[in-house]
């Protein structure tokens, strides 16, 4: 079975190779953590706030290794069985199709599991032998043991600002992972991002990522989630299409973060003091 | 802004046919609070806040922590102008505090008050108008306007000073341009000084322009020393945007200036928590030299408007608590429950050193609840709908590929498609989804002294334990709608030896007449002793069975009591009360109103498990949102 009709089969996840190179601006020394950790068959997890970096570098990182990434949106319902494969009735007879986590390691693909703490714990169980030095995988209805490629590797992605006590990973999962930490870059890298991602001009840049530092200065102050790289990047869409840079900035950054009143009052004064009407 | 200017100057060239004085509407500062405590967290990166002060009414100013701002601005007919000029007046306040100019004003004016100050108001002014509009370009039609109503409001003013003819020649000059040296000195020399001096004044322009506030400080003091400065002049009139310097609050040497850079980031406090500094934060202009070890309580807001509020005297100190090992004597601990405390300056635990006795609630008329009820009606019936979301679910998902049980219903109807030659279906299973919440609270209320006084000082606001008690009782109505079970302890106390616990809830009592009429007896105690308190929480919740166990923090200060428990002593105290019910297994989340909190709450609490409510009065809702967050599933 070709690898398209295997994705069909999952409706969580996709696999794609990562043929062109996406675009990524290194912040730190990331890259060479990432590689060093893949070269020692060590699961990485990418730790970090929404929208500050981490699918990109990944898809960067797959396409520097050459290996096709397999990426699954985590969410409480999936199973276990969502992530080895099941066998499905197909007229008279029953056929066994891999899950993703099992196809990644079949073909020693890259496995990313994307936001693992929306998984439910007895999911993310299945995970463990695989991130042990024996790196194996047990099919319990197929009755195989797969043995993990070098070129295999697990790749999970955890936002440490989830503030749900229901939500958390539990210790027994953190520790089986190198922890790389993404922070919001710093201003001239964002400027350089959103110059890039939207072909803003640097000035106009350069206030989107001042108004977002100035956001997130307010993240212990009870914004859910502070203003991402994503939505600087949204806004800066907007403007290039004409969207006047108070209006944008209200549109995808101000409504996005929050729904209280006062805080959306608060950040859109945020707006005004950086974005002259 | 024609529109604008022309109503601010009525009867003016401009506008022959405008109407006589246009009755203007006040906007009070209580209608912003809210969000100006926001936006001044914002742009000063936590490091100062906004409080409205009878003392401001003349114009705002800062003593480096605090902006203090007019209780209400009655200039305008349109309340969005007032709202403007509160915006104006906080950000120029924060750029007054963060970049240098009060240093540079502190150093040399105290002592030269009158013309001299006036001169240095009018440069310095006008260098941070336009580093304001440098720094945040989305206030310069705001800047301008008000500008613009700053002359307007000029023309009684009588007599010609040179600061005044200064002032009035800046402000003149559009924000957008360099400024014009030859109409400088020209202003300065129809104002009486003498061409020598005033040929100074073409250094003026380059000056201003410097993003150091250091150049036009050097050339406003050398231009002070040569007007003369009566005594009993009288003081200029404000510009009403514009902050004012109070030399006397400056009076302490400044250590050192925290650049625009240095607080408009966040990405300080994304590191790793460090343990805090022993002075508060804020910007070191106004702060009294303080270590660790000296045993200043530092209540929030001492006496002033506080009922109860507690004197906080030398006098009533004992020695620090490291420098006085006596274990607690047969006597102390009759009665009580003892726990451990740590001592950080020793990396030891100090054996039963605290005994925590359970107080007596004050019970009595549930009345004051039920008003909070009547007045608030739809607040809690919000609270609960938003609470019904969160109950437990079975959820049956039929036809799924994979499940617990086979689909029936799916596999009888897959039969007679197959007889009738259709596709076969694959999904023949379905699964029962179980959202248990078993969830245990131990919401622990902060009771010090603190919490009796005004909100912002204010006898006209509430007191801060009224907030809490309507906070609690928000939460208790909401939880109404689940099977949560939760307890709810106060606490304060007065040394180690008596660390007092109010159990205004237990965890195996309803909610009814006998709590709310605890809730409406809550009264502050004395001082802030965390580590007790959360010790004993968290054995509390470790005795009732539950999947998820949460202790919360309500409270309005850093850890304090007057044996020694003050400074990094309490912090590391409390730090590592914390640490304990972490590691067995008890959540913990704090809620604060201390805006000064940033300081120690990412060391106690760890970084996203506290929130700073900016706005006191918002406690209330923020309580059972807070929990609300933290439990959906």
């Amino acid at each position: 079975m070709s690898s398209e009709q295997q994705e069909g089969r999952w409706p969580d996840a996709s696999i794609a190779e990562v043929a062109e190179e996406p675009y990524y601006l290194p912040v730190g020394d990331e890259v060479e953590i990432f590689e060093a950790a893949y070269a020692r068959q060590l699961p990485v997890m990418l730790k970090g706030p929404t929208g500050v970096g981490k699918t990109r570098f990944l898809r960067y990182m797959a396409h520097r290794l050459g290996r096709p990434l397999v990426t699954v949106a985590c969410h409480d319902d999936l199973t276990a069985s969502d992530l080895l494969g099941r066998y499905l009735v197909r007229g008279d007879e029953t056929v066994w199709i891999d899950g993703p986590l099992t196809h990644a390691v079949r073909t020693g693909a890259i496995c990313y599991l994307d936001e693992i703490v929306e998984a439910r714990k007895d999911t993310t169980v299945v995970i463990h032998p695989l991130t042990d030095d024996r790196r194996r995988l047990r099919l319990e209805k197929t009755g195989e043991v797969l043995v993990a490629p070098p070129e295999f590797l697990l790749v999970v992605s955890y936002n440490p600002g989830y503030q749900s006590l229901m939500k958390n990973l539990k210790p027994s999962t953190r520790q089986r992972f190198v922890a790389i930490d993404f922070h919001f870059p710093p201003p001239a890298i964002e400027t350089e991002i959103v110059v890039h991602e939207t072909g803003l001009d640097r000035a106009t840049a350069a206030a989107l990522v001042k108004l977002a530092g100035l956001i997130r200065n307010l993240s212990d102050s009870g914004l859910d989630e502070p203003a991402s790289t994503r939505l600087l990047v949204y806004a800066g869409h907007l403007i290039r299409s004409g969207v006047a840079p108070r209006r944008a900035c209200e549109l995808a950054i101000a409504a996005p973060i929050t729904d209280d009143p006062t805080v959306q009052a608060a950040v859109r004064d945020l707006v005004a003091t950086v974005f002259p009407a | 802004m024609q529109r604008w200017l022309r109503r601010l100057r009525p009867g003016g060239a401009a506008t022959p046919a405008a109407p006589a004085t246009p009755a203007t509407t006040a906007l009070a500062f209580t209608e912003v609070e809210g969000v100006l405590a926001l936006y001044v967290t914002a742009l000063s990166g936590g490091a100062l806040r906004v409080m409205a002060n009878a003392g401001a009414a003349r114009g705002a100013y800062t003593d480096g922590r605090t902006i203090f701002l007019p209780p209400q601005i009655d200039l305008f007919p349109d309340p969005a102008d007032a709202r403007r000029l509160y915006r104006v007046m906080t950000a120029w306040g924060v750029l007054q505090a963060t970049t240098g100019y009060l240093n540079a004003a502190a150093g040399a004016l105290v002592d030269h008050p009158g013309a001299a100050l006036a001169l240095y108001e009018a440069l310095a002014g006008e260098w941070l108008d336009r580093r304001l509009v440098a720094t945040w370009p989305g206030l310069a039609a705001d800047l301008t306007r008000l500008r613009a109503d700053a002359l307007a409001r000029r023309d009684g003013v009588e007599a010609m000073t040179l600061p005044e003819a200064l002032l009035r020649a800046l402000l003149t000059a559009p924000l957008a341009r360099p400024l014009d040296a030859a109409a400088l000195v020209e202003a300065a020399a129809r104002a009486g000084l003498d061409a020598a001096t005033a040929a100074r004044l073409a250094a003026v322009p380059e000056a201003l322009a410097a993003p150091d506030p250091a150049a036009c400080r050097a050339l406003a003091l050398g231009l002070a020393r040569a007007v003369s400065s009566p005594p009993g002049a009288p003081a200029p009139a404000p510009v009403p945007y514009r902050a004012r310097l109070r030399p006397e609050l400056l009076r302490r040497p400044a250590v050192a200036v925290a650049s625009e850079e240095t607080t408009a980031t966040a990405d300080d406090r994304d590191r790793q928590p460090k343990p805090p500094r022993a002075t508060p934060r804020g910007l070191p202009i106004h702060v009294e030299a303080r270590t660790p070890e000296q045993l200043v309580p530092r209540e929030r807001r001492p006496s002033a408007g506080g009922r109860q509020a507690v004197q906080l005297s030398i006098g009533d100190r004992e020695p620090p608590v490291t420098f006085q090992q006596v274990p607690l004597t047969a006597e102390e601990k009759a009665g009580a429950e003892l726990f451990d405390e740590w001592d950080y300056l020793r990396r030891m635990y100090l054996p039963e050193w605290c005994a925590v006795r359970l107080r007596r609630p004050r019970g009595g008329s549930t009345e004051p609840v039920e008003r909070i009820l009547r007045q608030h009606r739809p607040l809690v019936t919000r609270l609960k709908q938003q609470f019904e979301a969160l109950r437990p679910e079975r959820l049956r998902l039929t036809r799924q590929l994979d499940g617990d049980e086979l689909d029936l219903t799916a596999i009888v109807e897959d039969h007679a498609d197959r007889r009738a030659g259709a596709a076969p279906a694959e999904k023949l299973y379905s699964r029962t989804l179980e959202r248990e919440r078993n969830i245990a609270l131990g919401c622990l209320v902060d009771l010090s002294g603190s919490t009796g006084a005004w909100i912002d000082d204010d006898p006209r606001n509430d007191q801060v334990i009224e907030v809490t008690r309507r906070a609690l009782v928000f939460l208790c109505e909401a939880l109404t709608v689940l099977d949560d079970r939760y307890a709810i302890f106060g606490f304060t106390g007065g040394t180690r030896k008596r660390c007092e616990i109010t159990v205004v809830k237990a965890f195996d009592e309803r909610y009814g007449e006998t709590v709310k009429g605890r809730i409406a007896g809550l009264a502050p105690g004395a001082y802030t002793r965390i580590g007790p308190a959360v010790r004993y929480t968290t054995r509390a919740l470790l005795q009732q069975p539950a999947r998820v166990r949460l202790l919360l923090l309500i409270s309005d200060g850093r850890p304090n009591d007057f044996d020694g428990y003050g400074g990094r002593y309490g912090i590391e105290d409390t730090r590592r009360a914390l640490i304990e019910a972490r590691q067995q297994g008890v959540a913990t989340f704090a809620l604060t109103i201390d805006a000064e909190a940033r300081d120690y709450m990412p060391y106690m609490f760890g970084r996203s498990h506290y929130v700073v409510v900016e706005d006191t009065p918002a406690l209330a809702v923020r309580l059972a949102d807070v929990y609300r967050r933290l439990t959906t599933q």
